[in-house]
C-alpha cells in the first residue's frame, strides 16, 4: 500500500515515518478503552492489512518481528470517534433550491477541507457526511473517513441515505412541513403513474400489441429515484427536528418511512414524546444550555443529553463545525458527564451508537477482533482537556502524529520560527531541505503510484 | 377554605400521574384518562350559554368531563376546589388567534396548508392561559387569497392527540386588500432545456379586486372537475392537494373569509350565495351594511376587538385618506341584525387582555349576554366544537376558569384555569403585590384615609391613600367598612420563650434572645389573630439590671422574617432613693460609653485604612484630649452631628469629627441618607476663627463647603453641595472627646496587614452600645418619684433613649418629669381601682403629654392587650391615643420607627383591619397582614 501518496497537505508531516507501509501493526497500550468490551491494562492490538486481527493482555501474547511496533505503553488507547451526522468538510452544506433529493454530498466533499484535518486531530475516525438542515429532500449523505486525497478514497460507505429537514425556510414551520408532504406526495403520484403505465404496456403485451419479446425499459426518473427509494423503504432518511414543536410531526414520518432523527438544540420539551421512537436519535452539538422560562423569566439550565439519558432514549453526540468547545470530542463528553451521564454512556454515544445508526457497528466503534483497526492514542483520559490524541491510526496505518502535526507545530512553536506573520503554515513555503520536515502544500512524494483500494469496510 | 390540603393533595397526585400516563406522541394511541374526579363550589356560576349567573352552586367533574351543576352538596370524600367568593365560567373559546405563529407562504394557494401542523403542542401558553383561554382557532395564515385550513386546539395537556379538536376546521379564504399583494415567485428548473426552459419569475393573480371572485370560482371548479392532479403550478412542493376546496363546495367544510370592509363582505356573501356554502366571515369590521343580509344567509361572523387604539400610525392621519380604521361597534351592529358572532382580541393583543376586549365589544353596544356567548356557546358554535367546549352542562369538557370577579369587571384577574379537569394555570397572587381597600384607613400617625387603599409588595408598603388605582395583578381584598390600622406592638412580652415544660427565662443582656424564638412558635398565632404583628421581646424581670429586649414578628414565614431587631433594648430597675443613688445606673452607662468608644476608634481607624491612609506616612500625633478641666475648652474638637431635610424628600445625616490646631480644623465628614453611608471623607480645608468655622471637603459629586456658626455645643449655617444648592444645617455636638486621641490609637493596633483589629465583642455591654447609639431604648422600671427624677435627669443629660415601666408616682406628681415628656410604659391592667374609685393610667398619663405604649408582660395571654386599651378607651383614654400607644407610640420609642410602626409607603407590610372601629368591643378582625403576607382571614367567617 502506498498510503503516503493519498497525503492531503496537512497530514503529510503526520506520515513521513511510514516510507514503508507495514502490513502488521502492533500497538502496546497502557491503557486499552475497547469500548465494547472491557478496560485492559497492558494490552496489545495487533492489526493485519487494516483488520484488527488480537487484541490482548501484552503477557499474553508474541508481536511478530514482522510486525511495526507503536510503543503506547504509558498511554490511552481507545477507538477512534464515530460522528453520526456531520455537514463539515463541504463546500457550501446546501443548495439554494429545496426540492433536490438525487444530489449528493460526493460531489460537494472537498478532501483538503481543514475540517477533516481538526477530525483526525480531535481522534475522529468516521464521519458521516450529510447535506445541512437548510433544504427539504437535500441529497444523499456518504461517511468517510478524515483521510485520503480524493473522495473515493476517504469513502467508507456511499449513499447512506437522503437528507430531510423541517427546518423552517420561508413560509415557517406550517409551510415547510406542507411542503415535504406535498414533494412525498408527489413522488407518490408518480410512482402509481409509473405502475399505472406499466401495467398498462403489460397488458398491452398480453394483447399483443407490443412485441412478446419486448422489455419494459423505462426506468424511474434519476432524479426521483432517491425518494421513491425512500418511499419503499429501500432508501434511508436523515430528518433534522430543529425544535421540540416540529417533534410531532417527526413522529408521523416516522410511522411511515424509514428515518433517522437528527435533533437541533432546542427540544427539552419534546422527551416525553421522543422516547417513543424506539431508536437512538442524534442530538444537536449543543447539549446544554440556557431557557427562560416565560413566566418567572428565570433562566434555568437545560441538557437535553441529560434529560434524554433519563428518559431511556439512546443518542449520538455530535460536534460543533464552527468551533467553540463543543467541536471537542472530550468537552462534548465531559458536559454529558459533568451533567451526571454515565461515563460508560457518554463515551458510547461517540461511538458505538453512531456506529450502529450508520449500520458500521461490525467495522467501526469499538476494539474488537476482525473490526477495522481504527484507533487513537491520547497521553491521558479521552475526558480530560489537558489529553491530547498523539497518534490517529486509521486501518492499521498511521494517519496522524501529533508530534508532527504542522498546524500544532506553528501554534505552539517558537516565534521566530515561524516563516511570516500573517500567513499560517499552509501558505509558508517550505524551508530549504527535507529534514526541515515542516508542513508544505503538496507532499514530495507526489510522483508516487496512485492509491490501491483499501481493504476493507467499503 | 373548606377542605383545601385533601383537595389539593388530591388533585397533585391526580396530576402527576396524569403527566406520566400521558405523555405520548399524536400518532400514539390515547391511553386512558385517569380518574380526575372532584367538585369545585362556585360562589357565582356563569353557563357560557348568556343564562343569568347562579349563585352558591357545586360544579362536579368526573374523567375530566362535567358531571353535574347543581346546588347539591357532593359526598364528603370528593376533593373540592373552592372558589366561594370567585365567579366560575366556561373556559374562553378564542374565536381566533394568532397562536399558530404560521407565516405565509409565497404562493397564492395552499388549501392543504394545516394550521396545525405550525401549533406548538409542547409549549406552555402561559399568557393565553392567564387570560383563561382554554380552546383557541388557529390561523393557516392571513395574507394570501387561499391560506389552508384552520384548526381548533386545547391549550393544555399532555395528550397531543385528544388536544385537536378540529384538524380541518375550515377553508380560509381572504378576499379583501391583502390577497392582492402576493409576491411573484420564481420557479427555476434544476437542470433547464429547450423542453423545460427557464422562465422568469410569474405574477400571482389576483393583484385587483375586480379578479378575486373570478378567481376563488375558478379554483372551486378545478376542484370539484373530474380531473384528480395536484392544483397549481410550479415545483411539486409547491403545488396542492384540492381536496379541501371540493370538501368546502360539498358543505363538508366552512369557508372562513377575511374581509374587512363592506364590499369585501358583500363580495363573500355573493360567493355564498353562489355556490351554497357554510361561510364564516373573518373580522368584517365594516359589516354594519351588510349585516342583515349576512344574518338572512345564516352566515357568521368572528371579530377581533382592538384594545388599545389608535396606535399603529400615530400622528400619520390624514383627512382624505380613508384608512380602514376597526370598529368596535361592529359587533353590536352584527350581533343586533341578528347573526351570530364570535368575539377575539385584535391582532397584537396579548390573550390576558381577552376579557378586556370582551368588555369594549359591551361599551360599544353588545348586551352582556350576548357577549358572553361570543366567547362560549356561540363562539365554539362557530367553530363547529360545541359538542365538547364552550358551556359547562353535564358531557362537556371540564374547561373553565376561576375569577375574582365579574368578568368583563376591569380589575378582574382569572385565578385558575383548568383544561380538562386539570388545573393548567394558577395565579402567583403573591407576586404582584396585594392591596387592601377598607372604609377607613388609620395610618397610626393620626392621619385617616377615607376608601383607603394600602399597596404592598414584597414585604414593604408601596402606597398608602385614597382611591389608589389597584396595580394589575395585585391581590385586591375589598373590605368597605371595614377599618385598617397598623399591626399592632406588645412593648412587653415574653411571647415565644416560653419553651415545652420550660417557664419563660430570666433575662439576662448578654442573651441573643433573637435566635432563641421559633418563627412558626405556636403561642404566636393566638396574638396575631388580635392583631399584634410585632412583639418586644425579654426574660423575666430579676434584679437591678434585667435583660436584652428583642423586637420579632409573630406573622413571619421564615426566620429571617421574624427578627426586627436582635437588640431594641435593655430592661433595668432603678428605685433607689437618696444621695447619689443613680450612681449605679450612671457607672453602668459609663462602662457603656467607653465600650462604644473603643469601637467608635476602630471604625474610624477601619474608615481610614480603607482609605489607605494608614499605607500612608503616619499622620501626625493630634494634640492631646481634655482629660482634666484645666485644659482649655475645645470649642470644636469632638463628635458634631447634623440633620438636613431637603425639601422634606430627602434625610441627610451629617457626622463631623474634628480636631483643631491652631485655626486649623482637621478630621472627616460621613454623609448618610436613608440606610446608606458615604465612606468618611477628610476635611480638605478647614479653619476655625472667631466663632465662625469654615470646611471644604468632597461630596456628592463635587466640592462641598459648610460654614457655621458655632455656638457652645451647637452650630447654624450653611451647607453647599455642588449639585444640590445650599442647605440650612443646625447640628450639635454629641462628643468631645470621639475625635480619636491618639494616646489611645494604641487600643486598636493593627493587624499584620495594617487592618485595625476589632474590640472584643462584649455581650453584656452590646445593648448598651446599641442605647448609647440610639439604635434602642433603655426600659427602666421604676415607681418611686425621686429615683423617676433622677433617671429622666441622668439619661436626658446622655442622651440615651429611655422608657419608663410604671412610673406611678409621675402621674401623682408630675413634676418629676422636670418638664421632659418621656414615655410610659403600661400594661397590661390600666384601669385599676385605687380609693374606691376607678383610676384610669394610660388616660392619666396621655393627659400629662406623657407618650404611653402598652406591654402585656404576658406570654399566652399577649393576645388581650388590644382588649385592656379597650377598656382603657372605655374609661377615657382617646380612641387616637390608644391607637399610638399600640402602633406609632411604642415604634418610635424602640427605634423601630423605620420598620413598624405607621402605614407609610416603606414600611413593613404589617396591618390589622377591624370590621369596625378597633376599639369597639364588638369589632372582629377580619385580617392581619404580615410581612406582606395574609397571615389571618376571617372574612368568610363573618360573611
Amino acid at each position: 500500500m502506498n498510503a503516503h501518496s493519498l497525503l492531503t497537505a496537512a497530514t503529510a508531516a503526520a506520515l513521513a515515518l511510514s516510507a514503508t507501509a507495514q502490513d502488521l501493526l502492533a500497538v502496546k497500550a497502557g491503557k486499552l478503552l475497547t469500548i465494547g468490551g472491557p478496560v485492559l491494562e497492558n494490552a496489545v492490538v495487533l492489526i493485519q492489512n487494516g483488520r484488527i486481527q488480537k487484541i490482548a493482555k501484552a503477557a499474553e501474547v508474541e508481536i511478530p518481528w514482522t510486525a511495526k511496533v507503536l510503543d503506547a505503553s504509558d498511554k490511552v488507547v481507545l477507538p477512534t470517534w464515530v460522528i453520526a451526522h456531520s455537514q463539515g468538510g463541504q463546500r457550501g452544506f446546501n443548495e439554494n433550491m429545496q426540492n433536490v433529493p438525487w444530489l449528493t454530498v460526493a460531489d460537494a466533499i472537498d478532501p483538503a477541507a481543514i475540517w477533516f484535518e481538526d477530525c483526525l486531530r480531535n481522534g475522529v475516525g468516521t464521519v458521516h457526511v450529510v447535506p445541512g438542515n437548510a433544504t427539504l429532500l437535500g441529497g444523499s449523505g456518504m461517511v468517510v473517513r478524515p483521510f485520503g486525497r480524493t473522495v473515493e478514497d476517504m469513502t467508507v460507505a456511499a449513499n447512506t441515505g437522503i437528507k430531510l429537514s423541517l427546518l423552517a425556510t420561508g413560509g415557517g414551520r406550517l409551510q415547510q412541513i406542507r411542503k415535504l408532504r406535498r414533494a412525498l406526495d408527489d413522488v407518490r403520484d408518480y410512482v402509481a403513474d409509473f405502475a399505472r403505465r406499466k401495467a398498462e404496456w403489460e397488458q398491452e403485451q398480453k394483447a399483443g400489441a407490443v412485441a412478446a419479446d419486448a422489455k419494459w425499459t423505462e426506468e424511474y426518473d434519476r432524479q426521483k429515484k432517491p425518494v421513491v427509494d425512500l418511499l419503499q423503504k429501500k432508501q434511508r432518511g436523515w430528518l433534522f427536528v430543529p425544535s421540540a414543536a416540529e417533534v410531532d410531526e417527526a413522529m408521523r414520518l416516522l410511522a411511515e418511512l424509514d428515518l433517522q432523527i437528527v435533533l437541533g438544540a432546542n427540544v427539552d420539551e419534546a422527551v416525553p414524546a421522543l422516547t417513543k421512537i424506539g431508536k437512538p436519535v442524534v442530538l444537536d452539538d449543543v447539549i446544554e444550555y440556557f431557557e427562560t422560562d416565560e413566566e418567572t423569566q428565570k433562566e434555568r439550565k437545560v441538557c437535553s443529553a441529560k434529560l434524554l439519558a433519563d428518559a431511556g432514549v439512546p443518542f449520538a453526540l455530535s460536534l460543533g463545525q464552527f468551533g467553540g468547545p463543543t467541536s471537542y470530542p472530550w468537552w462534548q463528553l465531559g458536559t454529558c458527564v459533568r451533567n451526571g451521564i454515565d461515563r460508560r454512556q457518554a463515551l458510547e454515544a461517540l461511538t458505538i451508537v453512531p456506529a450502529r445508526l450508520l449500520g458500521l457497528e461490525d467495522q467501526v466503534g469499538s476494539l474488537a477482533e476482525g473490526k477495522l483497526g481504527n484507533l487513537q492514542i491520547l497521553s491521558g483520559d479521552p475526558l480530560q482537556a489537558t489529553s491530547w490524541v498523539e497518534t490517529v491510526v486509521l486501518e492499521g496505518e498511521v494517519v496522524y502524529e501529533r508530534a508532527k502535526d504542522p498546524r500544532l507545530q506553528y501554534l505552539f512553536g517558537e516565534e521566530k520560527d515561524k516563516p511570516a506573520k500573517a500567513a499560517g503554515p499552509a501558505a509558508a513555503e517550505p524551508p530549504a531541505g527535507e529534514a526541515a520536515k515542516p508542513p508544505t502544500t503538496e507532499p514530495a512524494e507526489g510522483k508516487q503510484p496512485p492509491a490501491e483500494r483499501k481493504p476493507g469496510g467499503r | 377554605m373548606h377542605r383545601p390540603r385533601s383537595a389539593l393533595a388530591a388533585l397533585a397526585a391526580a396530576a402527576a400521574f396524569a403527566t406520566a400516563a400521558n405523555a405520548q406522541g399524536r400518532t400514539g394511541a390515547a391511553a386512558p384518562a385517569p380518574a380526575r374526579d372532584f367538585a369545585v363550589r362556585c360562589g357565582t356560576l356563569l353557563l357560557g350559554d348568556g343564562a343569568p349567573a347562579r349563585h352558591d352552586i357545586w360544579l362536579t367533574v368526573k374523567d375530566g368531563k362535567v358531571q353535574g351543576v347543581g346546588t347539591a352538596a357532593p359526598a364528603d370524600d370528593v376533593p373540592v376546589v373552592d372558589a366561594r367568593g370567585k365567579v366560575v365560567m366556561p373556559g374562553i373559546v378564542a374565536v381566533d388567534t394568532d397562536l399558530s405563529r404560521a407565516t405565509d407562504s409565497d404562493y397564492q394557494v395552499t388549501p392543504d396548508a394545516l394550521a396545525v401542523d405550525s401549533f406548538d403542542f409542547e409549549r406552555t401558553w402561559h399568557a393565553a392561559l392567564q387570560g383563561g383561554v382554554t380552546t383557541a382557532y388557529l390561523s393557516p395564515g392571513r395574507q394570501r387569497l387561499v391560506s389552508g385550513q384552520g384548526a381548533v386546539v386545547k391549550l393544555a395537556g399532555r395528550d397531543v392527540v385528544a388536544r385537536v379538536l378540529d384538524e380541518n376546521n375550515c377553508l380560509r379564504v381572504n378576499v379583501g386588500d391583502e390577497a392582492l399583494r402576493a409576491p411573484r415567485v420564481f420557479e427555476p428548473v434544476p437542470h433547464p432545456t429547450s423542453d423545460e426552459p427557464l422562465e422568469a419569475s410569474r405574477i400571482q393573480t389576483p393583484t385587483a379586486r375586480i379578479a378575486v371572485l373570478a378567481e376563488l370560482r375558478a379554483l372551486f371548479a378545478a376542484a370539484t372537475d373530474a380531473v384528480r392532479t395536484p392544483g397549481g403550478d410550479g415545483p411539486a412542493e409547491h403545488r396542492y392537494d384540492e381536496q379541501a376546496l371540493a370538501d368546502v363546495i360539498a358543505r363538508k367544510l366552512p369557508l372562513r373569509a377575511a374581509a374587512f370592509r363592506t364590499q369585501d363582505v358583500r363580495r363573500a356573501l355573493l360567493l355564498q350565495q353562489e355556490l351554497g356554502l357554510r361561510l364564516v366571515l373573518e373580522d368584517p369590521q365594516e359589516i354594519a351594511p351588510v349585516a342583515a343580509l349576512a344574518a338572512a344567509q345564516q352566515a357568521t361572523a368572528v371579530f377581533r376587538v382592538p384594545v388599545r387604539f389608535g396606535m399603529a400610525s400615530a400622528g400619520g392621519e390624514d383627512r382624505l385618506e380613508q384608512r380602514p380604521e376597526p370598529r368596535p361597534d361592529a359587533p353590536a351592529k352584527a350581533a343586533a341584525a341578528g347573526l351570530r358572532i364570535g368575539l377575539a382580541p385584535a391582532p397584537g393583543v396579548p390573550l390576558r387582555d381577552y376579557l378586556m376586549a370582551v368588555a369594549i365589544a359591551v361599551r360599544h353596544g353588545l348586551p352582556t349576554a350576548t357577549a358572553l356567548r361570543a366567547i362560549g356557546a356561540d363562539a365554539a358554535a362557530i367553530l363547529g366544537v360545541d359538542a365538547r367546549v364552550g358551556t359547562l352542562a353535564p358531557g362537556k369538557d371540564a374547561d373553565f376558569v376561576v375569577l375574582s370577579g365579574d368578568p368583563l369587571a376591569v380589575g378582574t384577574m382569572v385565578e385558575q384555569t383548568w383544561v380538562d379537569g386539570q388545573r393548567a394555570y394558577l395565579r402567583d397572587a403573591g407576586k404582584q403585590g396585594l392591596a387592601v381597600r377598607c372604609g377607613r384607613v388609620l395610618d397610626g400617625t393620626g392621619r385617616t384615609f377615607d376608601r383607603g387603599v394600602v399597596l404592598m409588595q414584597d414585604g414593604r408598603i408601596k402606597a398608602v391613600g385614597e382611591d389608589l388605582a389597584v396595580p394589575f395583578g395585585a391581590e385586591l381584598v375589598d373590605l368597605p367598612g371595614a377599618v385598617a390600622v397598623p399591626g399592632f406592638v406588645d412593648a412587653f412580652s415574653h411571647l415565644g420563650l416560653a419553651g415545652d415544660g420550660q417557664p419563660v427565662p430570666a433575662g439576662q443582656p448578654n442573651q441573643g434572645l433573637h435566635e432563641a424564638i421559633a418563627h412558626d412558635d405556636p403561642m404566636f398565632a393566638p396574638a396575631l389573630a388580635e392583631g399584634l404583628t410585632t412583639v418586644l421581646v425579654a426574660g423575666k424581670d430579676g434584679g437591678s439590671v434585667n435583660g436584652r429586649i428583642a423586637a420579632v414578628k409573630t406573622g413571619a414565614a421564615d426566620h429571617a422574617g421574624l427578627v426586627l431587631r436582635a437588640i431594641a433594648g435593655l430592661r433595668l430597675a432603678h428605685d433607689a432613693i437618696g444621695p447619689d443613688a443613680i450612681k449605679p445606673l450612671r457607672e453602668q452607662l459609663e462602662r457603656g460609653k467607653q465600650y462604644v468608644e473603643q469601637w467608635q476608634k476602630y471604625d474610624k481607624a477601619l474608615a481610614e485604612w480603607q482609605q489607605g491612609k494608614v499605607a500612608a506616612a503616619p499622620p501626625p500625633p493630634p494634640p492631646p484630649p481634655p482629660t482634666d478641666g484645666k485644659a482649655p475648652e475645645d470649642p470644636i474638637g469632638g463628635v458634631w452631628e447634623a440633620e438636613i431635610d431637603i425639601q422634606g424628600q430627602i434625610r441627610l445625616k451629617v457626622r463631623l469629627e474634628l480636631q483643631l490646631d491652631g485655626t486649623k480644623v482637621t478630621g472627616t465628614v460621613k454623609i448618610s441618607f436613608g440606610e446608606r453611608d458615604m465612606p468618611a471623607q477628610d476635611i480638605a480645608a478647614g479653619s476655625y476663627e472667631g466663632g465662625k468655622l469654615k470646611l471644604e471637603f468632597r461630596g456628592m459629586g463635587g466640592t462641598a463647603t459648610l460654614e457655621a456658626t458655632v455656638a457652645g455645643d451647637t452650630m447654624t449655617g450653611k451647607l453647599a453641595f455642588g449639585r444640590m444648592g445650599e442647605q440650612d444645617v443646625a447640628g450639635t455636638r454629641t462628643s468631645k472627646t470621639a475625635a480619636a486621641p491618639a494616646a489611645k490609637k494604641s487600643d486598636t493596633k493593627p493587624g499584620e496587614d495594617g487592618k485595625p483589629k476589632a474590640p472584643k465583642v462584649d455581650e453584656n455591654l452590646e445593648p448598651l452600645r446599641a442605647a448609647i447609639e440610639r439604635r434602642a431604648t433603655l426600659v427602666v422600671r421604676c415607681s418611686r418619684g425621686a429615683a423617676i427624677a433622677d433617671v429622666i435627669e441622668l439619661l436626658e443629660k446622655e442622651q440615651v433613649p429611655y422608657v419608663l415601666h410604671g412610673a406611678d408616682d409621675l402621674l401623682d406628681d408630675a413634676s418629676f418629669a422636670r418638664g421632659k415628656h418621656p414615655p410610659i410604659l403600661l400594661g397590661p391592667e390600666v384601669v385599676i381601682e385605687e380609693d374606691g374609685g376607678l383610676q384610669n393610667l394610660a388616660a392619666g398619663f396621655s393627659d400629662r403629654d406623657l407618650p404611653v405604649l402598652f406591654g402585656s408582660g404576658e406570654c399566652a395571654t399577649s393576645r388581650h392587650l388590644p382588649l385592656h386599651v379597650a377598656y382603657a378607651v372605655r374609661y377615657g383614654l382617646s380612641p387616637s391615643d390608644a391607637l399610638a400607644a399600640l402602633t406609632s407610640v411604642p415604634a418610635a420609642a424602640f427605634k423601630l420607627d423605620d420598620r413598624i410602626g405607621s402605614l407609610a409607603k416603606g414600611k413593613d407590610a404589617d396591618l390589622v383591619v377591624f370590621s369596625g372601629d378597633p376599639f369597639e368591643p364588638q369589632s372582629r378582625v377580619l385580617l392581619v397582614v404580615c410581612n406582606g403576607r395574609i397571615v389571618v382571614d376571617h372574612r368568610e367567617a363573618s360573611r
